[in-house]
This record gives C-alpha cells, sequence and structure tokens, in this order.
C-alpha cells in the first residue's frame, strides 16, 4: 500500500503541475497507476469486486480533482471501473452458466441453440441481479461464456454452496482478469494514432486541400498514413495563437514533404472557401458528441460550415468522456496567463490599480479552450471507426457504466 | 495590374524606382496578386532621397512613411498622400509648349505609380486620385497657372475637409445613438472611427465598457487599447481565437472598413470576417463605420481575387516570444510557404447596419450610394 500511495503522489503532482504534455500521455500513465493500484489491492473474501471498485474510486477522486480540466484522467478511471465491473459480471455469468446448463450440448441444432440462447439470457440476467450493475447490450450478445476454467458442480439445487466454492477460486481470477483488461486498455491508448491513421486514405482524395488548426499527433499521423499512399495534397496550417502550436506542425509536414501554408487565425475565414476538409484533434469528446478543442476551433467550425466543408475531428476513444457539458464555455475551460497576449512590462502603466473606483481598466481574457457544438461538426473518426456525432452517446455504454458518472467514494458499502 | 503575367512584370521594374527583389516561396493561389519584396529596400531608398528629380520630396517622403509602415490606416494614407500633393503642386511648374492639366495629370500619375511601388493603394487613396484628376482634367484653359494651382490646392483641401474630416464627425454623431448605458461593445483591430465613436460616447458620460480583439502579426489592438485605458474607459482585450468564449457579453459590435463594395461586401483587415460570423452567429448586430468616399462600385465574392499581401517573415517571428522559434530558416525549404494577408471580405449577411457620412443604410444599399453620389458629383 505505502508503495501504490507514493506512486499516487507523485502522479498527483504531475497532474496539477502540468508536466505531462497531451491527454494520451496522461490516459496511459492513468491506466498504468490504476493497474499498480489493483494488482497490490488486497480482496476480501466475498464482494471483491466492490472492494477494488472502492479503491479505484478513492484514487480516482484525488486524480480526477487535481486537474478537472484533462478529462482523460477521469475517463480512464471510469473505463478501469467499468472494467471490473464487466469482469465480475462475466465470471458470475459463467459460474451461474455452469450450474444451471448442466446438459450443454454441442449440437448444432436450431431448437437446442434456441433453448441454450434464451437460457443464457435468463442465465445472464440472474447473474446480473447478483452482481453490481445491469448487463450491457455487449454482455446480452454475446454467447454464455463456457470457460473451461470454472469449475462445474453437478448439484443444481446447492446454490449458495456452489456459489461459495466457485467464489474462492473466482477471487484470483477476478483481478487477473481485470488487470489483463488493463493491460488491453493500456495497448489500446498506446496505438490508437496508428488505428485512426489506417483510416486516412478512405478520406483524402487526390489534389485535396485540407485546413488544420494548432497542433494534434494524431492529424500528423493521419496525413502522413495519406502522404505514405501517394495521395497528394496541401495543408494549410493555422497556426494557433497564443500557443503557436501551428508553427511546429507546419515544420513537421515539411520535413515529410507536404506541401504546407502557414497563415493567421484572422486568415481562416478568408481561406475557408478554398479547402476541401477541415481535419482536427481534440482535447475531449462530450457525450452528446459536442468537442472541447484548442481556443479557436470554434471559429474553424463555423466558418466551415458556412462554406459546407466537412469539419472532420481525430480522436482517440480514451478521449471520450460520459458527461454531458452544461455551460461548457465556462465550466470545461481554464484561463491562461495573460502574459501570452499582453507584455506586463509594456502595458504596467494600464494595470493601474489607483484610478477612480480602485478597480482595473484593464481585464485580459485568454481561455485555453473552445467548446464545438455536435451540430457542426461533420465526422468524428476514432479507433473504432468513423461515427457520426449522433452516435457518440452510444459508445459510452460500451466503455463506461451509469454508475461511475460520479466518482466518489459512497459512505456505505453498497451492493 | 497583372502580376502573372511575365512581360508585364517586366516592363513594370524596368520603370520602377524601387527594385524589387524576387520573391521566395510564393503562395500559388495569389499569384495574381504583387509579392511582398519590399522589407530590403528601406535603407537603400533612404539613401537616395537628395539624389532625386522625378520625385517631389514630399512624396518620396509618403511612399517611404508607407514602406516602413508608420502610417496605416485608410484615412491616415490618404490625407497624409493628398497632402504630399499638395506640396508637389505648389512647387509645380508648367514646362514651356505644354498644358498644364495634361503634364501635371502625368505627374501624379508618375508619383502614384512609385507610391504603388512602396505599398498598394488602398481603396480610399484610388478614390481620392481619381477625384484629383478629374478636378485637374476640369481645369479651364484660359485659367493663369497660379489661379489654377489654387484652385486644385482648396480643392483638395476641401475633399480632406468634407469627405473625411466632417465625415467623421457625422459618423461619430449617428452612431453615438447607438450606444445604451450597460452596453459592452466589441471593436476588432483598430479603426479611427470606431475609436471616435467610442471616446465620444465616452465624454457624453455613458457607461458601457470595450472589448478588443486583436490578432497577429500587426497586433493593432494593442494601440487602441492604450488610448482608451489612458481616457478612462474599461476595457477587456483578447485575441481572436478566444472571440466564441467572449461573444456571449457582448452586445454590440463595431467595426471599421478599408471599404464597402457594391454587393455590399466590407472590404477590411484580415479578421473582421471571423469577428463578423461569430457575432452573426450569436445574434449580436454588427454596425461598420465607414466614410462615404472608401465606396467603390467594384463587387467581391471572396478574399483571394482582390487582396495584399504582407511580409511573410511578421509571420514567422513571434515577438517577446523567442521560444517560438521552429520556423527559422522557412525560406530554404520549398514545400512551406507563409501567408500573410492584409484584408478580408465580409459577406453583407453578416453586417447589420452600415453608418456612413450619408446615414445609417443597410448593406444593400451601398450601390445607390454610389450611383447617386458617386464621381461626378462628390459635392452634395
Amino acid at each position: 500500500m505505502p508503495d501504490t500511495q507514493a506512486l499516487v503522489n507523485d502522479f498527483l503532482n504531475k497532474l496539477k503541475k502540468l508536466k505531462i504534455e497531451g491527454s494520451q500521455a496522461t490516459a496511459r500513465q492513468n491506466a498504468e497507476l490504476l493497474r499498480s493500484v489493483i494488482s497490490q489491492q488486497r480482496v476480501p473474501y466475498t464482494n471483491q469486486a466492490g472492494a477494488l471498485i472502492d479503491a479505484v474510486k478513492a484514487v480516482g477522486e484525488q486524480l480526477i480533482a487535481a486537474n478537472p480540466v484533462e478529462l482523460a484522467v477521469g475517463n480512464i478511471v471510469r473505463r478501469v471501473l467499468h472494467i471490473i465491473r464487466e469482469e465480475d459480471l462475466s465470471l458470475t455469468t459463467a459460474a451461474i452458466g455452469g450450474l444451471n446448463l448442466s446438459a450443454v450440448s454441442d449440437d448444432e441444432n436450431d431448437d437446442d441453440r434456441d433453448g441454450d440462447s434464451t437460457l443464457s439470457a435468463a442465465a445472464v440476467a440472474a447473474a446480473a441481479r447478483s452482481t453490481l450493475r445491469p448487463p450491457s447490450l455487449q454482455t446480452l450478445l454475446e454467447d454464455t461464456p463456457v470457460s473451461a476454467a470454472v469449475p462445474q458442480t453437478s448439484s443444481s439445487g446447492g446454490d449458495s454452496e456452489g456459489k461459495t466454492a466457485d467464489k474462492s477460486s473466482r477471487s484470483r481470477k477476478l483481478k487477473h482478469d481485470v488487470i489483463e483488461a488493463v493491460n488491453e486498455q493500456i495497448a489500446d491508448i498506446v496505438i490508437c494514432h496508428e488505428q485512426i491513421a489506417e483510416q486516412a486514405v478512405e478520406h483524402i482524395h487526390q489534389n485535396e486541400v485540407i485546413l488544420t488548426l494548432g497542433s494534434s499527433r494524431t492529424v500528423l499521423e493521419f496525413l502522413f498514413a495519406a502522404k505514405e499512399k501517394k495521395r497528394s495534397f496541401r495543408v494549410f496550417v493555422a497556426e494557433g495563437a497564443p500557443r503557436y502550436q501551428g508553427h511546429l506542425l507546419a515544420k513537421e509536414l515539411v520535413a515529410r514533404g507536404l506541401q504546407t501554408t502557414l497563415i493567421t487565425d484572422s486568415a481562416v475565414f478568408a481561406m475557408i472557401s478554398r479547402v476541401n476538409m477541415v481535419i482536427v484533434g481534440a482535447h475531449a469528446v462530450m457525450a452528446n458528441g459536442g468537442v472541447i478543442a484548442p481556443v479557436g476551433m470554434n471559429l474553424v467550425a463555423l466558418a466551415a460550415q458556412k462554406h459546407a466543408v466537412p469539419f472532420v475531428v481525430l480522436a482517440g476513444s480514451h478521449k471520450l468522456c460520459p458527461l454531458y457539458p452544461h455551460n461548457p464555455e465556462v465550466l470545461l475551460n481554464e484561463l491562461r496567463s495573460p502574459s501570452e497576449l499582453l507584455d506586463f512590462g509594456e502595458f504596467s502603466d494600464c494595470m493601474d490599480f489607483g484610478s477612480g473606483s480602485g478597480s482595473p481598466l484593464l481585464h485580459v481574457v485568454n481561455p485555453a479552450f473552445d467548446y464545438v457544438p455536435p451540430k457542426l461538426v461533420s465526422l468524428f473518426i476514432t479507433d473504432a471507426g468513423g461515427h457520426n456525432p449522433s452516435y457518440m452517446y452510444r459508445l459510452i455504454a460500451d466503455y463506461y457504466s451509469a454508475d461511475d458518472l460520479v466518482v466518489q467514494r459512497r459512505a456505505t458499502a453498497g451492493n | 495590374m497583372q502580376y502573372d503575367d511575365k512581360s508585364r512584370v517586366q516592363k513594370l521594374k524596368k520603370r520602377s524606382v524601387v527594385k524589387p527583389t524576387e520573391a521566395r516561396n510564393r503562395v500559388e493561389l495569389f499569384r495574381h496578386l504583387p509579392q511582398y519584396e519590399h522589407g530590403t529596400q528601406l535603407p537603400v531608398l533612404q539613401s537616395k532621397f537628395f539624389q532625386l528629380d522625378t520625385l517631389h520630396p514630399a512624396v518620396y517622403k509618403v511612399g517611404l512613411q508607407y514602406l516602413s509602415g508608420d502610417i496605416c490606416g485608410g484615412n491616415a494614407r490618404c490625407i497624409a498622400m493628398l497632402q504630399a500633393f499638395q506640396e508637389a503642386i505648389r512647387d509645380y511648374s508648367t514646362p514651356p509648349a505644354k498644358t498644364l492639366s495634361r503634364d501635371l495629370t502625368a505627374k501624379i500619375s508618375s508619383y502614384v505609380s512609385f507610391l504603388i511601388d512602396c505599398r498598394p493603394l488602398s481603396v480610399s487613396m484610388g478614390n481620392a486620385i481619381r477625384f484629383l484628376k478629374s478636378q485637374i482634367a476640369k481645369i479651364p484653359i484660359s485659367l493663369s497657372e497660379s489661379e489654377a494651382k489654387a484652385t486644385l490646392h482648396s480643392d483638395i483641401e476641401r475633399f480632406i475637409n468634407e469627405k473625411i474630416i466632417l465625415a467623421d464627425r457625422v459618423i461619430v454623431k449617428h452612431a453615438v445613438t447607438k450606444i445604451r448605458d450597460g452596453d459592452v461593445l466589441l471593436t476588432y483591430g483598430s479603426s479611427s472611427a470606431v475609436e471616435m465613436i467610442l471616446q465620444h460616447a465616452h465624454e457624453l458620460g455613458k457607461q458601457f465598457r470595450v472589448v478588443i480583439v486583436d490578432s497577429r502579426p500587426k497586433h493593432e489592438g494593442k494601440l487602441l487599447l492604450r488610448r482608451l485605458v489612458r481616457k478612462g474607459l474599461s476595457c477587456t482585450y483578447t485575441h481572436i481565437n478566444a472571440i466564441s468564449y467572449i461573444m456571449h457579453e457582448v452586445t454590440r459590435v463595431f467595426l471599421g472598413a478599408s471599404s464597402v463594395l457594391s454587393n455590399g461586401t466590407v472590404y477590411s483587415r484580415v479578421g473582421t470576417a471571423c469577428v463578423a460570423m461569430v457575432a452573426y452567429g450569436f445574434h449580436i448586430p454588427v454596425l461598420v463605420c465607414c466614410e462615404a468616399y472608401k465606396f467603390h462600385e467594384r463587387v467581391q465574392l471572396d478574399s483571394i481575387c482582390s487582396n495584399e499581401l504582407g511580409d511573410p517573415d511578421s509571420i514567422s517571428k513571434v515577438p517577446g516570444r523567442e521560444d517560438i522559434n521552429h520556423l527559422d530558416g522557412w525560406d530554404k525549404s520549398e514545400n512551406l510557404q507563409l501567408l500573410n494577408l492584409i484584408y478580408d471580405a465580409t459577406p453583407s449577411d453578416y453586417v447589420s447596419l452600415i453608418i456612413t457620412d450619408y446615414g445609417m443604410i443597410p448593406p444593400t444599399s451601398v450601390p445607390v450610394i454610389v450611383r447617386e453620389y458617386g464621381r461626378g458629383q462628390l459635392w452634395i
């Protein structure tokens, strides 16, 4: 336990001081941290899932509070919680399936298969009642897992005894399964760029003109992949003040041999009439399909809508957040230092508090993020394929559980 | 003038005083416009100041001020040019065996091509030059040289007074009626007309605050900010990317213009279209303040067919942020182009009202003004 606490504190520190660049790195380190927490957590004999969930929630609460704007942190915490619940459910289902379906046959007979499937649905529902959550669409559609590792007891009447016997062997299995699933998650996060980039050739044809704003590694890999497949296209990069990430992206694109033109953000409306497609990255994707993106993106989205240019957002699935944005400009935003806009020394005479009512005459506003409403987005390209903004809420049910939307440790131990 | 036609460009180069260097890394889409090539010319031209015979020194001085960016803004450039022409006309004497009107017109044309070499003409300057040439053409042959020169001098004086200075006062008078107590007014960049409106409204005692939106690379908003804060107005300063964030607080948007074209398109500093688009999306009225002499009968649909290109080096460098140096040596790579547009065209649907010295008109009435009060009848 002291080991994990040190790791947790270390990660908290990094989050608070914004030392981790980018949501992919944050997500990966977060997942690795939670994996260590789980592996070192001692689970009691009964209800291990509950204990694991409590432990992850405890850590997760602190992580989310450290940097609320970095939504990837909360996403991964909720992901891990969902994984725990799912694994618990599937193990329980397997156990109950083993008890009830003592006469499971391997016949490809239709009647038997129907009988099997209805029985398995009932079995799954029964299992669900005894575990922590209602079954998700994924588990219902899956066949009853007849895992060889689950011991089959012959007595159909001695349920409770059978269950305790199962649970003892399940205790080790649960943690093991959960950690495997978390590893899969980490692998997914790491290769999300490649999976998105594979779809590049479907969307970029010859002699295209593409506009982007700021810099996103996903967009970079996407454009490289299209270039590798010998598509010729030109890129307009808007510099993305006040961080000027566009300069970085332009340099990288030029190094790879792509025709690039760097423009100022104010020229976006002027140039967009000659652009075929806008491809951008996102900081986070909300449940309604809205996008939290670097500041200036709403401008590009509005201009693209006016000129009927498709606005494509590339986002790894770790950026999908199950929250609905309420007043997103204010609550999901942070304000950065005014010195990026105005030089303090140069304008020190304007910051005089001694005039009139004593309040300063000059305010400087420097938001970091922008909210793009779902109606301005044409397509989301994630590592799971391309989707409409109206479909994003459905992906949430696959990755998250409804109980975890508010990550808070409950005072009473839940079922 | 078609700058993508090589033979014409060659002819122009032979005649010009300002020797342009070869442009590097031209953006394909803008090959029909004069590329920015003047960055290195200033010291050379400064040394030539005492050696010219074809150019009047006042005109030369104004040209250099344009080149270096000391004079900026439609009204300022127009006034400076007209005053330089006044001096040139005062010192002018007709050579023997030539008529005043033809020779003077030729001289003015040569001055104008020098000014174009320094910096392409703005619409306000173009209209003023047309006015001057028409006045020169109207001089009766019977007039003596000194009388003709005096007439021209007073004509130019009247033009500046009526079309610019008094027009601005009328615009301010109309516009302050649109400002109420508690308003939050947004403006973009630095427009002389809008600045006068804000200062006058503040003097009248109206309670409002101002949001100044600024953008790269010129950061003109900083100058406006400093002047307004000095006068005691409460200001918020932000950059153009943040307008979606700030727009929900704003009640009115005041914009300046370099010109308003006959299809209602507002031709002004690049970024104005973005501001107007976002304001329109938030259902906030956009008021454009423009003197009537800047109207033009030309029409334009987008910002590419006619524009001005600025110095690309000012994009690759960010003043005050030495860490942003990824693009040092950008001209060596042939794949990279930097585009510094100066103007853009705002579609008329985004504009609610245009405030001119002829009153407050919708964008659809601009061709009416151009036709009724156009070239022939400049005096009301």
